[in-house]
């Protein structure tokens, strides 16, 4: 369990006291954060917090603001006092914000509770761009369910400044482990059932119109399903189908349905077949490259739901409602335990289209006995792209990327600035990859830093182009770079991480020879004259 | 009522109901600080129903005078 700290500029302590599964550190009293935030022998970082969570009562913060402007003014100045508090090592949740006196929306000035709520909810969601580190604490949806009524109690502010009620505090408390819990394993690919699941009823059994999907009655709940898990999928949620049905009945009503929202397309893998599900499922883990904990699947059938979770106790198994008419309110909830995530680049909303190419990839490759031969027949094309126009893909790159990561080094999006605008000692080296089946996107990032020597500071790969040899094209490219300009040698490393195992050996298989190594890396030279060719299929755009 | 009100203290001070009686002092149980006091504040009005003002809340002493808030 991490060593979490709350901190508030209301009186929090019986949030703290309501929780029951998680221990906080204890942080005396409340008031400004930012004294916490600062002092040096706060027990943040004397006892060394490692999730920091600010819950603001933006009401009691502009309690003196009369209009709009001071509003803003007030608001301004506080994100700015907050992010000159970020240190690196830590995670931040900061809660958004909830007007709790209505009275605010009663001046001359036309302040309306709404813009004081967006105005803060935009500054959030900037310091959240620029600061990987730094999450969303939805402090606004738990009063928004509760109602401001139930949630707030107007004694125990007066009494104690403690603004929230016993049923909010409880619900706060449930949220932040909540929050715990989705930090250690996000989760990617929505696998579904199709019979009394995206449409009620069973296909095959009678005619395709028996099947309840439509603007009607039960119809429609089965619809506005479907249309919840459509704006999940462009948002980057990867969808699959694991559904037992003879799949010439099942891809007639997902290709030919009126009603259907979710089409075939929407879809990165089916698996409509008659094997147990639990196969399907890792067939489908392995078909994405991507591990069955990060994997959600909904059924609503129980011994479906209990054999998953036994063969494969990672993948999460929600509870499956009872009335059909709950099933949008269920998946919007699956959402926000899941896979709600508050930035998003436009490489999400490309995903589903690159995880299917890779099933088919995948396919093709057993087809191939002659893994070169399949390497050239998939037309691969790296492409080098803009560094500092797509920064914000490559900030996600850098810090997302467990596996192939040789250094796991994470960046700030100033650091990051840093690097791009100082040309004289860096270069940014990003590539767009694409094949036959599709493009990957931008999927591959290294930076080298140019002195006295040249150092590869960081190597990413998204794990979805594993495996292809594309890291020799990339790191051929940067070797050739690095000659240009004038380098003999090129020093690297590898830094051991528990995730990075599969490319501890990169170097090695390089012609780089071990300089020196510990328990915490290794530091590898190559030499840029006279280098041998390496093994490699595809296309490289040199231009940038 | 009297038992009512026991059981709710017991339950926030997370103590044994048994070592609570009406001559209990504020200040003989560690635990009863002033958080856990509005604690107690707060769920006699949400399950009794009984809303003690606030500045009145603040002068309690003892069970008994909570008491005597509470059926007063």
């Amino acid at each position: 369990m991490s060593k979490i700290a709350l901190l508030s500029n209301v009186n929090m302590n019986p949030v703290i006291a309501a929780s029951k599964e998680q221990d906080f550190l204890a942080a005396d009293g409340y008031g400004s954060v930012f004294e916490e935030l600062l002092r040096p022998d706060s027990v943040i970082y004397t006892q060394k917090a490692e999730h920091v969570y600010l819950i603001m009562d933006i009401a009691e913060l502009l309690a003196g603001c009369r209009n709009m402007d001071e509003i803003k003014q007030e608001m301004d100045q506080w994100f700015r006092t907050f992010q000159g508090c970020l240190r690196q090592e830590l995670i931040y949740f900061v809660s958004d914000a909830d007007c709790r006196y209505e009275w605010l929306a009663i001046n001359g000035a036309g302040v309306r509770e709404q813009d004081v709520e967006s105005y803060w909810y935009a500054g959030l969601t900037e310091c959240v761009r620029k600061h990987t580190n730094v999450h969303i604490f939805p402090l606004k949806r738990i009063v928004e369910r509760l109602g401001k009524r139930e949630a707030y109690m107007d004694k125990m502010w007066y009494l104690g400044r403690i603004p929230f009620g016993a049923v909010a505090r409880e619900e706060i408390a449930k949220e932040i482990v909540h929050c715990e819990k989705m930090l250690g394993t996000p989760k990617k690919v929505l696998l579904l059932d199709l019979d009394n699941t995206l449409w009620g009823g069973v296909v095959g059994e009678g005619k395709e119109t028996d099947i309840k999907l439509g603007n009607e009655k039960s119809g429609l709940i089965y619809k506005d399903l479907q249309r919840i898990i459509k704006r999940m999928k462009d948002c980057g949620v990867v969808l699959g189908i694991v559904s037992k049905n003879n799949p010439e009945d099942a891809l007639k009503i997902i290709k030919g349905h009126p009603h259907m929202v979710l089409r075939e397309e929407d879809f990165a893998v089916l698996k409509i077949n008659w094997e147990p599900k639990d196969r399907n499922i890792r067939a489908i883990a392995k078909e994405l490259n991507l591990g069955t904990d990060s994997m959600v699947f909904f059924d609503d059938n129980a011994a479906e739901r209990a054999l998953v979770q036994s063969s494969l106790p990672e993948v999460i198994v929600p509870d499956f409602p009872a009335q059909a008419e709950k099933l949008p309110e269920v998946m919007l909830q699956i959402f926000h335990d899941y896979f709600e995530k508050w930035v998003y680049t436009e490489e999400d909303a490309e995903k589903t289209a690159q995880y299917r190419a890779n099933a088919r990839r995948e396919e093709l490759k057993e087809q191939q006995t002659d893994y070169a031969g399949f390497l050239k027949s998939l037309d691969i094309h790296v492409r080098r792209v803009d560094a500092a126009e797509n920064k914000e893909r490559l900030l996600q790159l850098l810090n997302k990327t467990n596996q192939f990561n040789l250094t796991t080094i994470r960046y700030t999006m100033p650091e990051l600035e840093m690097i791009l605008a100082d040309r004289a000692s860096y270069e940014v080296y990003l590539f767009e990859v694409s094949d036959r089946f599709g493009n990957n996107g931008i999927t591959a990032a290294v930076i080298v830093r140019y002195g006295k020597k040249a150092e590869v500071e960081s190597f990413v790969m998204s794990c979805r182009i594993m495996g292809r040899m594309i890291e020799n094209m990339v790191l051929d490219y940067v070797e050739t770079d690095a000659r240009e300009k004038g380098y003999a040698e090129i020093y690297g490393r590898y830094v051991y991480t528990p995730k990075s195992k599969p490319v501890e050996q990169f170097y090695d298989g390089l012609d780089y020879v071990i300089l020196n190594q510990d328990e915490r890396e290794k530091v590898y030279k190559g030499i840029l004259i006279e280098r041998k060719p390496k093994e490699w299929y595809g296309k490289l755009e040199k231009e940038k | 009522m009297k038992e009512k009100v026991l059981e709710i203290i017991a339950e926030i001070l997370k103590v044994d109901v048994a070592v609570l009686n009406e001559d209990t002092k504020i200040e003989d149980i560690e635990k009863w600080d002033s958080l856990a006091h509005l604690m107690i504040i707060e769920a006699i009005e949400n399950k009794l129903g009984k809303a003690i003002p606030i500045d009145e809340a603040m002068e309690i002493t003892s069970v008994k005078e909570l008491l005597e808030k509470v059926e007063g």
